[in-house]
This record gives C-alpha cells, structure tokens and sequence, in this order.
C-alpha cells in the first residue's frame, strides 16, 4: 500500500500529513484526512461527504425535480361534481402541474414533482371531505445491525414518493410501509434502502383496490337491506291514509310512534353515507348530490317529526301543519337512492375486471438458473439476463427469449389470439401467457416495468383514466347544475306556497323535495367516463390497446385509412408467385429445383424466397461448385455439371444468350413486372430455361379487411415505395381504393398531411418500423403489433396481435364506444330536462300531475343504473358483430 | 494492521470487525470503528456538541 506524503484536508484544503493527523474518517475504503475535529465534524455535517464522494468539492447537486405522473385512488366520489373538487384540492398542490380526477375508475392520475409528499396529497383530499385509498406494504430488510439503522431507514422510506408512514421492526427485519398505491413503486423503495447500504429481500404488497371496491359494496348492501325492510313497515303502515282510509292498523298516536322510529335508524344510519358527505361539502359552502340527497331527506323527516311531536303535544295554534307526515318519503328516497348506489358500485367492480384480470396475469415469482438449480425468486428481482424455467401450467413472468426446449403457449390473455403458439428456441415469449404442454428455458430480455404486460397495464390503467373532451363539458356543466338545482328548488317551494293548493307550505315541501331529488346530475357524471372504462378494457381483452378517450372520438370519426404497404397489407416477407417455363422441354419443378440448388448457398431475401419454395414443394436441392455471387445481379455455379445462372434481366446479356431467347424472356419478364411481381430468370448452359417470380406475401385477411373498411364508409389509400404498376397492380389485386407510387419513407407524413388538408379524419396503420412520423402526423396512428415495444409512441393504437383485422374491430370498437356515450348523455340529459319541470309541478296547474318524492328517488337511482349498464353492453362488442 | 481484535461501536455497542468495519474515525489520534454512517455520525455529535 503506497500512501501518499501529503493529502489535502477536503474541508479547509490545508495540507495534512496522513501519518501524523489526528482526524481521518474511512468509509468504504476511503479515507479523508483533516486538519482539526471542526473540519471533521462540518465535512460530516454538511453533507459533503454524506454520498460516497470522494471529492468534496463537488457537492452532491439536489436532483433536479423530474416530473412523475401518478395514479392516486381517491374514495367516495360519486357524482362529477366530487369530480371538479378533488381536481381543485390536487391542483392547488404547490409542485402539482396536472390533475385529472375519473369518476368510473375512482383514480385521480398526477402530474407532479417527485418531491411533492404524498401527505399533502393524501391532506389535500382529506380536507375536502374525499379520502385516498392507502395500502401497507412489507418490506424485508437484510443487513440491519443497530438500533439507529432502524431510523436511518425509516427516515429514507419516509422520503420516497407515495410513502406516507414507514415503521421498521429491527428483530424481524422488515420494514412496515403505508403508501398510496400508485404512486409508490415497490422497486423505488427497495432501490432506496439498497442505496444506504442494506438488502431488500422483497416487498410484499397486497392488492387492496379490489377488495375496497367490494368492502364499499358490501357496505352499502348491508345498509340498503337494513333500510329496505324498515322502509317496507313504514310503506304498510302510512298504506291506509295514503289510501284516503281513516284507520290504519293501529290507533293514530300508535302509528305515529311506529313510523318514527322505524324511520330514524334509515334516515341516519342508512343515510349516513350522505349525511355524512352532505356535512363536508356544507362546511366547505359548496353542494354536490350528496347535499341534494341529504337537504330533501331530512326536511321530510324533520317536518315529519315535527308533525309527530305536535300530535303527542297538544298545541293552540293555528292547524296550518297539517297531519300527513312524510316518513315514507324520506325512508323511501334514502332506500332507493342506496339502491342505486349498490347497483353502481357492482357495476364499477365489474368495469375494473378487464384491468383486474390483466393484473392477475402476473405471476410473483419466477423458477431462475442459478448456478445449475432452480431457485424461485421474486419477480422484481428478475434480471435481464437470468435463465428461466418454465413447466408446463407456468404462466410466463417476464419477457424473453427461448433458449432449450419446446412447447405451446396460449397467447390469448395478452394478445386475443385464439390459437396456442408453438415456441422453440430463438422464439420470443411474452410475459403473462401461459406455457402449456412442454418445459422450456428462456433468457429473460425485458423484466420489471418494461415488460409488454407491465406496459399493457400501464397504458390500460392511463387510457381509462383519461378524459374524453366532451366529459369535460359534461363535468363543468354538472357542476354548475347543483347550485341551478338548489335554486329552482327553492322558487318551486315560493310557488307552490304562495300560490298552490292546501296545505300550500307542505305541498311546497313535497315539491321541492321531487326537485332535489330528480335533479342530481349523477347519471351525467358517469356517462362518459364508463362508456370508456369499458371500451378500454374491452380492447385490451381482444389484443387492442386504445391510448386514451380521445382516440375513441376521433377513431369512430375516421374517413381515410392509409396503409403502409411492407408490413401490414404484405407480411414484408417474399414468397414466390409464379414459375414459367421458357423451354418447352423442361418443366416447372426442374426450373425450380435447378434455381433452388444455386440460391440455396445465398442469403439474399429472393433466395430464400425460392429455396422455400422447392422444399415446400418437396423438390432436393442438389449440391452446388463454383458458387459466386453478385450484388444487384444474380448469382451462379455448377449443378450436376451444368452451368447456372439465376439473376435479373441484365444476366442475359452477359450469358452470351441468342438473340431471339433473349428478347422473349425479356418480354415475358416485363409482363410479369407489371402485375406487380420481381422476375428473375434462370439461364442454364446459356439457354434460359424459365423465369421464376417473388413478391411481397399478401395478408391473408387483407382483402377481408379492405372490403369490410369500404363497407364502413372508410377510404383506403395504400403507400408504397413500388414502382406505379405494381403499385396498381397490388391495388387491383386487394380492392384497395386508391395507392401513392415511389413513396420514400420519410415522404410519409406529407402524404397524410396532404390527406388531411381535404378535411378527412386520417387514420394511418403501420407496423411502427420506419413509419413513426407518419403514424404521429394521423389523427389515429394504428400500430401493428410486433409484441415488444407495444408502448409506441406516435401510435394512438396498438394492435397486440399480428392481424390485420384488428385495424376493423377497433374502429368498430370505437364507434360502439362514442355510440354509448351519446347514448349515455342523451338518457342523463333529456332525464334531467324532463323531470325537473315535471317535478317543479310546471303541469300541475293544468293536468294535475307531479312527480311524487319517491317515484323521483326511483326514476334517478334508475338513471344511473341504465347508463351504467348501458355502457357494460360493450364488453360484448365483438370482431364480428354490427359496426 | 495487525489487530484483528474484535471491537465494540462505541454508539450503539454492536460488534465491528476493524477490517471491515464500514466507517472508522480518527479522533484525537484514536481510532473508532462503527457499524454504519449512522452511529459515526451519532458519535460525532456528541463530541462537537461538547
């Protein structure tokens, strides 16, 4: 060990001999030497030294704060009015640069500094009456010695993103962490305790979103049974007056003491939730369904209750209260209205199940080669790299290529495709599909989040969190419609109390109470949001992934289609066309075999071509001397002692052909160029012997696909680099309306703009290769599938699946998508615009009609209900069903 | 080095193996050897602190 005369001291830069000082600190093998214990102490205290940089002068640098974007799910919204408020609360976020709240999915997606704490988040939404879904996770911890390791971890736990509460448990090594799911990542937090210095086992989380969903469900079916037999002893008793009779079952004081306390527990235990949620928007001087349901249910009762406590207590004044008491009214709304609520919550469970069952693909541990044994490993701990063992039954946890031996693998829960994909080495295997019949290895080329299913889930959980713009309309304009409510409910009680018939003020009551409740804008907060959750969802079942809702609008409204051609109408693999013979004396198999034998030693696509051609036609090659190649013309050798030549046109030149053999075959090549076909001919001891063609290998579904597109009213345009007759040649042949000739690929994206200037929606599909620009130039980029990178950027739309008919079934998709929603917003709409007037009494002058309480609570639970239900239609919108 | 003697941390009073100890200190000529950042650091403010 050479040590060094003379070092410098790091903090005052005065020279140290390293022999005789007095302070030194070694940390990792390094050791810093100082001049005094105040040089120690500060290079310690100020962190110079906190990272392991040995260089003091360069201070560490604060991360610059890099923006994250997180998905927070937030409980207790129910109407699109919560919508805006939890998007407020978020947004006024110091650190917080963009907020979008969904209704359906209950989820608010953040755009925000890293450095944002998650308990201002978690505060924010508190304070607003909402709450965030937290989960705990368990962290076990390897390589804690001392009790004060415990707070050096738990203070860097504390400081992660989505961390709200971190206890480590030093005598069992693991590390207690509260977190909103989301917004935590379970490798980040084991990042940042392997950082200081220790090692994370593995991080147990439990899903929790699934079982709140079902907890709240749960909840609210308890209520609504409790509340519905409550209501239904309410509903006999109060039969008899609301049938004009006198006497009811019991004597009147009886009945009255009956009805009330039958009544209290459903207005404030069942109606808790609303009262509840009333009592914080009211504290907050703002309104939402919850104030609606609460204002009307307890007037009825407290009047009620009133009338009650009069009838017990006789009383001299003026008998303008009237006698009727509304207990069934309030019971009734608040039984419904948890109706609809059930009914909503199970519906949004069933909505999820498409991102659930997507989740569940995931396994949690993977069979690993280690040093010849197999050792199960987390699957976060997965490298790139490691060899995996799969057995028949595994499903596949991260992404990669096999290495030994051979099996089928059911794609289907990723891909859509139906039909089991047989996998030997070189194959790629996808994470989430499942190994069936054989044992397999695979290396491990793509693990953690950037696996296709962790992206999958990614991009499914953003495109159904993601807002369609006419919801936004729809939110604002909900939001403003509680206050609108409010008032009109408020001039109906003047009305009909100035103006209405006895009893006035009870009548006003009545009638004020049918508004509040009609009015609650709830079917039209849900409208949009899950036609798309389950548009979403249904798409990432059959292999299509949809960006976001916006792609739904402009996807339904699609005019022009143009397709690339190499790659998605042809698989951009060449295949051999036709085989005509020349000389009438030799027969196609022998033109073949003979061009097989000399191809078989060149690599060059049409060689392949060919030589596939003669084994698929049971044809041997024979064995070639001499071979030689030549870029751009063709190649030779000797076969069976005769002499080969396979090559363009220009080959026959050089063959010394006669004249007139030359011309025919020069004449017949031309023609079979113009169908769209690259000939090549075979020349044999200088006579050519026949012309063998290649070209692109069409899709076979393409020409399906081509006519159900013009059937749907879309345009077809094809691009290509080819030559314009076989451009039109392969037009003719795929019924493809319209193609562009000589397109070099960066001329791509004019070609689109210039699609685009006539006014058409202009969809683009392409396999993603060299197409990029052009797919970002579209309205709607359709990317081809090719299983890896399904996180394309320029695409709006990601096919999953190599199949050309998924370009159909998304549009399809995405009109049944945008068709619900219409759908959706008419039925919420036109209910809101009917029923008010109608329960405001606005008929009542002439034909005597009015919305009772009750048949309002029934008809605005139903709204609900209907929209949801309409939008659940669309997990059955097939690939081959009605556009 | 040539003692291969086991050592306390001073701090939290764990067992160190000087060679291998993740920190050590130099203070007043004498050499601590501690089990993690923490209880140097720990150890230090005690001192300074006076």
């Amino acid at each position: 060990m050479t040590v060094q005369a003379i070092v410098r001291d790091p903090v005052c830069g005065k020279e140290v001999d390293p022999q005789t000082a007095r302070y030194a600190l070694t940390r990792e093998g390094r050791t810093h030497y100082f001049c005094s214990s105040d040089c120690l102490a500060r290079f310690v205290t100020d962190g110079t030294g906190a990272a392991d940089e040995p260089n003091p002068t360069v201070t560490s640098p604060e991360p610059a704060p890099s923006s994250e974007a997180w998905t927070v799910p937030i409980r207790g919204m129910h109407c699109a009015s919560c919508v805006l408020k939890v998007e407020e609360a978020l947004q006024a976020l110091p650190g917080v640069h963009r907020v979008e709240v969904q209704l359906a999915t209950q989820t608010a997606r953040v755009e925000a500094d890293a450095a944002v704490p998650a308990a201002a988040l978690v505060e924010a939404v508190r304070r607003r009456g909402y709450d965030v879904e937290t989960a705990e996770w368990r962290l076990l911890i390897e390589g804690m010695h001392c009790a004060s390791c415990v707070e050096r971890i738990e203070r860097t736990l504390r400081r992660q993103p989505g961390v709200l509460e971190a206890t480590v448990d030093l005598a069992r090594g693991t590390a207690h962490v509260r977190v909103i799911p989301g917004v935590a990542h379970r490798k980040a937090l084991a990042q940042a305790v392997a950082d200081v210095g220790y090692r994370v086992l593995a991080v147990e989380t439990r899903p929790i979103r699934e079982t709140w969903v079902h907890r709240e469900y749960r909840d609210y079916r308890r209520r609504f049974w409790v509340s519905a037999v409550l209501t239904a002893g309410i509903v006999f008793l109060e039969l008899p007056s609301m049938l004009g009779l006198t006497t009811g079952p019991l004597p009147g004081l009886w009945t009255q003491g009956l009805l009330l306390a039958l009544a209290l527990p459903v207005q404030f235990w069942g109606g808790a939730p609303f009262l509840r949620g009333a009592w914080t928007t009211v504290r907050r001087g703002s309104a939402d369904m919850n104030t609606l349901v609460a204002l009307s249910t307890l007037t009825a009762f407290l009047y009620s209750l009133a009338v009650t406590v009069m009838t017990v207590i006789p009383h001299a004044g003026p008998d303008t209260w009237g006698h009727h008491t509304y207990f069934d009214t309030s019971a009734t709304i608040i039984t419904l209205i948890l109706f609809g609520r059930l009914l909503e919550t199970r519906a949004r469970a069933r909505m999820g199940e498409a991102l659930g069952r997507l989740m569940a693909l995931q396994p949690t541990v993977a069979r690993v080669l280690r040093d010849g044994s197999e050792v199960e490993v987390p699957v976060e701990d997965v490298q790139v790299g490691d060899l995996i063992v799969l057995r028949p039954g595994d499903r596949i946890p991260v992404d990669g290529e096999v290495v030994e031996g051979f099996s089928t693998v059911d794609e289907s829960p990723v891909t859509g495709e139906s039909v089991p994909v047989d996998k030997r080495p070189g194959d790629r295997v996808v994470s989430g599909t499942l190994n069936q019949t054989g044992r397999l290895v695979f290396r491990a080329t793509q693990v953690g989040d950037a696996t296709v299913l962790q992206q999958m889930i990614r991009l499914v959980e953003r495109a159904q969190a993601s807002k369609a713009p006419v919801q936004r309309l729809a939110d604002r304009w909900s939001a403003r419609f509680v206050p609108a409510v409010l008032g009109v409910a408020v001039l109906t009680f003047l009305v009909w109390g100035l103006g209405g018939p006895e009893p006035r003020w009870v009548n006003a009551m009545v009638s004020a109470i049918a508004v509040l409740i009609i009015a609650c804008p709830c079917a039209l907060g849900l409208a949009t949001p899950t036609a798309v959750v389950v548009g979403v969802g249904r798409g990432a079942t059959r292999g299509i992934l949809v960006k976001n809702a916006e792609t739904f609008e402009k996807a339904a409204r699609l005019r022009v289609i143009v397709f690339d051609k190499t790659g998605t109408l042809t698989t951009g693999e060449l295949q051999v066309r036709t085989v005509e013979v020349l000389d009438p004396a030799e027969s196609e198999a022998e033109v073949l075999r003979l061009a097989a034998s000399v191809e078989q030693a060149s690599e060059h696509p049409i060689a392949r071509a060919i030589v596939e051609a003669a084994r698929a036609r049971g044809l041997e090659s024979l064995a070639v001397e001499d071979f030689r190649a030549e870029a751009g013309v063709g190649v030779r050798g000797i076969v069976e002692g005769r002499r080969v030549v396979v090559g363009t046109a220009s080959v026959l030149d050089r063959e010394a052909v006669p004249a007139d053999a030359a011309a025919r075959a020069r004449a017949r090549m031309e023609a079979l160029g113009q169908r769209g076909e690259t000939p090549v001919v075979v020349i044999v001891d200088g006579r050519p012997l026949g012309i063998v063609t290649v070209a692109d290998r069409v899709r076979p579904e393409a020409q399906a696909v081509l006519r159900d597109l013009r059937a749907m009213g879309v345009r077809t345009v094809m691009l290509t680099g080819d030559v314009p007759t076989t451009a039109a040649a392969i037009a003719r042949e795929l019924g493809i309306d319209e193609y562009r000739a000589r397109v070099l690929p960066h001329e791509k994206a004019a070609h689109i703009r210039e699609l685009q200037a006539t006014g058409s929606i202009v969809g683009m599909v392409g396999d993603g290769i060299n197409d990029a620009p052009a797919l970002a130039q579209a309205d709607v980029g359709i990317a081809m599938g090719r299983g890896t990178d399904i996180a394309v950027e320029s695409a709006e739309i990601v096919l999953l699946r190599n199949d050309l008919r998924g370009v159909v079934e998304a549009i399809r998709l995405a009109r049944a998508t945008v068709r619900t929603i219409r759908q959706n917003l008419f039925l919420s709409f036109i209910y809101n615009v009917l029923a008010i007037p109608l329960a405001a009494g606005v008929l009542y002058p002439w034909f005597g009609l009015r919305l009772h309480p009750s048949v309002a609570a029934a008809a605005m639970a139903m709204s609900s209900v209907s929209v949801v239900t309409n939008s659940l239609r669309l997990r059955r919108t097939g690939g081959h069903g009605k556009s | 080095m040539t003692d291969r003697v086991v050592v306390r941390d001073p701090v939290c009073g764990m067992e160190v193996d000087p060679e291998k100890a993740p920190v050590s200190l130099q203070w007043e000529g004498q050499t601590y050897y501690f089990c993690c950042e923490h209880c140097m650091r720990r150890f230090l403010q005690e001192k300074t602190s006076g």
